[in-house]
């Protein structure tokens, strides 16, 4: 048995005991699901990025950091337990290939666009839909043109709307002359593996489309300073913002990246384990949101997935939960949770499917050809 | 394979770190391009490597020109002109970075990162191993101003040892340095015996034949790295020139950044803070890291290890700005951080010679709890009764 089918033998196990939950293994579409598609489907994708390890989430040691998706979220989910990144484990470029169902190898550290289509892209292009549509959520300026790539025939044109929260806080305060983003101290949480001032300090030329932005998210400066100053972490202000979004915009595809865990690059453990708690309860209020929103209730997949996993503890070359370098079968395996009506409920899937195929899945049930996606359908969601 | 290696490729390199590189030169260029990276590192660095770090890696260059079918997997991995060349040699660690890099936006990772494994099982099972010149001994002190936790402590060493709750505080500390010391001077060895404060050291500590590594001390040194980090943070530059211009320092020093007399030490130290991810920010991830790799590189006799609060978490920028306040510590939140550091030093400890004739232990610093692992100590066990630092060291070290 090689470690990433033990990887996923572990949680199934663990998932059993947990919340009763029983293996899928008819890899054909079932029928109910087939008929729950409907031309008024949603899409929500929850990525980390900064992947959580079994150890601290779904085991026996990692259950008291997940309340929300151990007892909420999986018992109402189809749990897949080995999904695997087979691609470089950076957290732009893996969030990218998630985005086009193919494995991007460009530089992780550098700001650009995708070689391949994004589902946002093929959604918008296809279906002729309009920009706000499809939203990006992400949490710094290097995610700033995930939402389009530079395929000739796609482009920004049909690409998704990009919110980068934090430079549109800034704008917002900027706009009113009112103190900078260092009074917000609990936002500049940033990532450790990439300092950079840039990515809290927002350009003059940058400021002003953010502030248009501002005004065409139909956001109120004032409110959004307030409720900032509220705020306990970056991805705090990213799931406000995806909140804002759906209530105003409801888009079809709503894709959000959340980046608290990555502050493990630290090697402070409590401060990763307060990431994982962060983005336990997060992932919860999105469920609540699309629950309570009429515009998305019943008709919208959730799905949540890490971008990839860690180090394990004994991975040679690597310090344990600290970083994502060796590219272990601890670092690229990891799970997918899906919910909704395409999803049949307390039930696991434990054969292998990579993270590139979430992209297909999105097509299959929003109805766009995905047409250059390497990734693979998922036959037990649609 | 690199048949474009000669002596003079190495005229760069520092003396002994030539001499080896030189003598070695036949085994060298039987070493696949995508892998001779890793080992022109250790040749760049070798003057200021610890004694057990140079013998291994003139060995493991004998092993692996002497054994080219156990480099085959390696040969398979496709390297482009550009990393296939004498030009590189010069300065591996940007070989090396260029390199890894490639491997990954290559999708060859993890073809190399099996042969890698392969190759090091090879060498693992031929090597003489480094035996100690007593049992290892490993001791934490850990939690210092922290509350008791919600949470079982030591709970992922537990299974490995044995608890103890009642244990004296009185004395306690004293007893854990008194027990370096006098290792230090029963086993005298250089780079054997260390001392590791994540804050001020304790009062008498100054002993010969012990190795320090003290934060505090490292302040001067810590200020030097994050004025660099601050420039590349206010420039723009990115992580990778930061990486780049972190690894400058590691080889060229900055005046006034001298912590020890002893160049490896003093090296040792350079790269503890610009290796190490967290290490100028946190002193928990400090200590962490600290201990990993003295087990790693050193393989000491005897280590103790001593962890501080950290500074309460803050924006990366505002931490970079300036050191850790005194003031605003967290030390319930480093209580964690430092549970699952001695957990890894654990691992660590049993990843060197006989594992099994090791001893371990680790206390909360003026609290009642312990754990012990050792040769004498049923694992998975909790023992309640009465009991001291010295009495602890005696029964997992029987006469070490």
């Amino acid at each position: 048995m090689n470690e990433q089918h033990h990887l996923s033998l572990s949680r199934r196990e663990f998932l059993r005991s947990s919340i009763g939950a029983t293996t899928l293994f008819c890899a054909r579409p079932h029928r109910a699901f087939a008929a729950a598609r409907g031309p008024q489907q949603k899409v929500v994708v929850i990525t980390f990025g900064g992947g959580a390890r079994d150890e601290e989430t779904f085991s026996i040691d990692g259950q008291q950091y997940i309340p929300n998706l151990l007892n909420t979220l999986a018992p109402q989910s189809c749990f897949f337990t080995q999904v695997i990144n087979r691609g470089i484990l950076g957290h732009y470029v893996a969030t990218a290939s998630i985005a086009t169902g193919a494995y991007e190898t460009f530089d992780n550290f550098v700001a650009q666009p995708p070689a391949h289509p994004t589902i946002f892209e093929y959604f918008r292009k296809d279906l002729g839909r309009p920009r706000e549509d499809a939203f990006v959520i992400a949490p710094g300026n290097l995610f700033a043109q995930i939402g389009a790539s530079h395929n000739r025939r796609y482009g920004p044109d049909s690409g998704a709307e990009v919110i980068l929260p934090k430079q549109l806080l800034s704008a917002a305060l900027g706009s009113a002359n009112t103190p900078q983003l260092d009074d917000y101290p609990n936002l500049l949480r940033d990532n450790y593996e990439r300092p950079d001032s840039t990515s809290t300090v927002t350009q003059e030329t940058d400021r002003e489309e953010f502030e248009r932005m501002i005004d065409r998210l139909k956001i109120d400066p004032a409110d959004l300073r307030d409720h900032a100053a509220l705020l306990r972490s970056p991805d705090e202000l990213s799931v406000y913002m995806a909140k804002h979004v759906m209530r105003n915009f409801a888009p079809s595809l709503l894709f959000l990246t959340l980046h608290d865990i990555d502050i493990a690059h630290s090697g402070a453990y409590s401060l990763y384990l307060d990431g994982i708690r962060s983005t336990d309860r997060l992932s919860a209020e999105i469920w609540t949101e699309i629950q309570s929103n009429p515009e998305y209730k019943d008709k919208t997949s959730l799905f949540i997935m890490p971008d990839f996993g860690r180090d394990g503890d004994n991975d040679a070359g690597g310090n344990g939960f600290q970083h994502h370098r060796t590219g272990s079968p601890s670092a690229r395996t990891t799970w997918m949770m899906a919910l909704g009506p395409t999803a049949r409920q307390k039930t696991i899937v434990e054969r292998p499917i990579e993270s590139i195929d979430l992209a297909a899945a999105v097509s299959g049930l929003l109805g766009f050809d995905a047409r250059l996606v390497q990734g693979q359908r998922i036959p037990e969601l649609i | 394979m690199p048949a474009w290696l000669t002596a003079e490729s190495f005229a760069s390199y520092p003396a002994q770190g030539r001499e080896i590189a030189e003598s070695h030169l036949a085994d060298l260029q039987k070493i696949p391009v995508a892998l001779l990276p890793v080992f022109l590192v250790d040749l760049k660095m070798f003057d200021w490597k610890f004694p057990v770090e140079q013998a291994e890696i003139a060995t493991r260059i004998a092993f692996a020109g002497s054994h080219p079918a156990f480099l085959a997997d390696f040969r398979k991995i496709v390297v482009p002109p550009a990393l296939d060349s004498p030009a590189k040699v010069g300065d591996p660690q940007q070989f090396l970075a260029e390199m890894t890099a490639y491997l990954w936006s290559s999708l060859q990772i993890d073809a190399y990162r099996s042969a890698a494994d392969q190759f090091v099982a090879h060498f693992a099972a031929a090597r003489e191993p480094v035996k100690p010149a007593a049992p290892r001994l490993v001791m934490i002190c850990l939690g210092r101003g922290a509350n008791p936790p919600a949470h079982p402590l030591f709970d992922k060493l537990r299974r490995f040892g044995q608890m103890r709750t009642n244990v004296r505080v009185d004395g306690a500390v004293e007893a854990l340095l008194d027990r370096l010391r006098q290792r230090s001077e029963s086993h005298p060895q250089p780079y054997a015996h260390w001392y590791v404060d994540g804050g001020d050291p304790l009062p008498g500590s100054s002993v010969d034949g012990v190795t320090p590594i003290f934060y505090t001390a490292l302040a001067p040194l810590n200020e030097q790295i994050l004025a660099r980090m601050r420039s590349c943070i206010e420039a723009g530059t990115g992580p990778e020139v930061l990486h780049t211009e972190l690894a400058e320092l590691s080889e060229r020093p900055p005046s006034g950044s001298r912590v020890s007399d002893d160049p490896r030490v003093q090296h040792f130290a350079m790269s503890l803070l610009t290796e190490g991810s967290g290490t100028q920010l946190f002193s928990t991830s400090f200590v962490q890291w600290t201990t990993r790799e003295i087990l790693r590189r050193a393989q000491p006799v005897t280590l103790l290890t001593r962890f501080a609060p950290r500074q309460r978490q803050k924006p990366f920028n505002a931490m970079v700005e300036s050191q850790a306040s005194s003031t605003d510590l967290d030390p319930n939140g480093s209580l964690v951080d430092a549970d699952m550091s001695a957990y890894y030093a654990y691992l660590e400890m049993n990843n060197l010679y006989n594992p099994e004739g090791s001893a371990f232990l680790v206390w909360f610093e003026n609290h009642s709890q312990a754990m012990v692992a050792g040769r004498n100590v049923p694992a998975g066990t909790t023992n309640d009764s009465p009991t001291s630092i010295p009495e602890l060291l005696s029964q997992v070290l029987e006469n070490g």
